[in-house]
């Protein structure tokens, strides 16, 4: 599902990732963690076609990222879903606004649309929340909207950079569960966390990079 | 694509509501740029008119040699009277000539003191049907006048014609030259302030490449915007016009008016309007396009 061949990405002078190899499988939980400054968020947003990488081959859905064109760019992105830590809400739009803005932007209108909006709300557990701005509502709850926007588009793989950063431990699992259950209906899950605790708590397998390099 | 085109219009709204500031200034820009451009229109409208009716008013005069024979000018009457071209046809003899001299100098008559002739020369005035009264076609009717023994002239005021007909090709030029300019100024306004509008909006262009949204669906919201603010402008700038152009028939007395040769001063055809409105939602267009391309990367 998603293959790194020697990657390495430099900034300036600095080499950000130095020989990332690893491959995930379909249907795979794994867990990229490192302190801060390891190259997390890099490789995720390499792997969305963010940011480029200077040298090695990725493969992700069967698609040579490096080769892709940047008018398929949104199609290939239509398949990943993106969590951040900051939540990267639109705080002018309802939740079911926001998630639902998600369904738009891939060309789903109407009665469905806003069926499966609900269904997702229903599934973070914010359906009575729904006319609510992001600004009225706690940390966690605001990134349970975020996690169901990343969901809402059935995509095949989902990655969620630092997700539980700003959040409780109780908040943090509740997201994590909410993954979990996500990769049970069959989603790849990269999840990039520094927390060494929510990794004891739910077990996976773990790429550990160490100044953008993987040590594990 | 209809739901996304109502979503681009909803989308638009919004950001026209939450950025009054700079969409004001980029209705502003176009409201000026468009009243300009619908100003040079109006002028070159109202100089065509007078152009069109100097045209229409004028006529040939066939000055005549003195002491020529009878059937001389018999000849030159019946050639006149029988020519498809012309519409109707006035002789002058010299002694009438004299009269109206006299009648319209008859507040200086030391002019003719001294001279002990009749100095004026007898004439035809002639005026041309209207198919004829284009400048090749009098010159055609000139020369084969000018052919008779008897005739010593013929006089049809070409030159200032010629000038007056200059003076509006010079000023279609500039219409268009200060047009490209205002358009090209417009542009750059305009793709700066939507611009601003962007940036204003950039955490929501965020989401929508997260979530796989399309170049063309990003772009949608801002080039409705755009075309609204282009189309808003350019109406402001014609009430404004209209506005003017009321101001100025009511300042301008109607004597000017009759002396131009014109029934009255003409505003801007309802084709002219359309077109000045359609070219301020271009221009609103092509602005978006241009800021979108310069802010939006799809691979960030």
């Amino acid at each position: 599902m998603v293959n790194l061949y020697h990657v390495y990405k430099r900034y300036g002078s600095a080499q950000t990732l130095s020989d990332i190899t690893f491959k995930v499988d379909k249907g795979e939980f794994i867990y990229i963690t490192g302190p801060s400054g390891a190259g997390k968020s890099t490789l995720l947003n390499i792997l969305f076609c963010s940011i480029s990488f200077n040298e090695g081959q990725i493969v992700v859905n069967g698609k040579n990222i490096l080769k892709m064109r940047d008018s398929s760019i949104p199609y290939y992105r239509r398949d990943i879903g993106m969590v951040f830590q900051d939540f990267q809400l639109l705080t002018h739009k309802t939740i079911f606004q926001n998630i639902g803005f998600a369904q738009h932007a891939v060309g789903t209108w109407g009665a469905k649309a806003k069926q499966r909006v609900w269904w997702k709300l229903k599934d973070v557990g914010l359906t009575t929340k729904k006319d609510h701005y992001p600004l009225e509502l706690s940390g966690g709850e605001q990134q349970r909207v975020a996690v169901a926007r990343a969901l809402i588009n059935n995509p095949k793989i989902v990655m969620a950079d630092e997700p539980t950063g700003n959040l409780d431990e109780q908040m943090s699992n509740q997201i994590i569960r909410l993954l979990q259950k996500a990769n049970e209906e069959g989603a790849t899950v990269l999840f990039a966390t520094h927390n060494e605790r929510l990794i004891e708590n739910f077990p996976a397998r773990v790429i550990r990079l160490d100044k953008g390099r993987m040590v594990e | 694509m209809i739901r996304q085109f109502v979503f681009s219009v909803v989308e638009a709204m919004d950001g026209v509501k939450s950025n009054r500031g700079t969409t004001l200034l980029t209705i502003g820009t176009i409201t000026v740029s468009i009243y300009f451009m619908g100003f040079f229109f109006v002028s070159l409208t109202n100089l065509n008119n007078i152009f069109n009716s100097l045209k229409q008013r004028s006529s040939l005069v066939v000055y005549l040699k003195d002491n020529r024979p009878e059937r001389e000018i018999k000849d030159l009457e019946s050639w006149i009277a029988e020519n498809k071209d012309v519409a109707t046809m006035n002789y002058i003899s010299k002694d009438d000539a004299l009269a109206d001299f006299k009648k319209e100098f008859k507040w200086d008559e030391s002019v003719l003191e001294g001279i002990g002739h009749n100095p004026l020369p007898a004439s035809f005035v002639i005026t041309l049907k209207g198919g004829a009264k284009n400048l090749e076609a009098i010159d055609g009717i000139a020369a084969d006048l000018i052919k008779f023994k008897g005739v010593e002239d013929v006089e049809y005021g070409r030159e200032w014609v010629e000038q007056l007909r200059s003076l509006i090709a010079i000023a279609r030029l500039i219409i268009v030259g200060v047009g490209i300019l205002l358009a090209l100024g417009l542009l750059f306004i305009v793709s700066n302030t939507i611009s601003l509008s962007i940036y204003s909006r950039l955490d929501e262009i965020k989401v929508m490449k997260l979530v796989g949204a399309t170049k063309r669906f990003i772009r949608g919201p801002f080039v409705v915007e755009g075309i609204i603010e282009g189309i808003i402008g350019s109406i402001a700038a014609m009430i404004f016009l209209y506005g003017s152009y009321l101001i100025l028939i009511f300042k301008i007395p109607e004597s000017t008016i009759i002396l131009l040769g014109l029934q009255e001063i003409s505003f801007l055809s309802r084709a002219t309007i359309f077109w000045l409105i359609a070219s301020g939602g271009l221009i609103g267009l092509i602005g978006a396009e241009i800021a979108i391309s310069k802010v939006i990367r799809i691979r960030d």
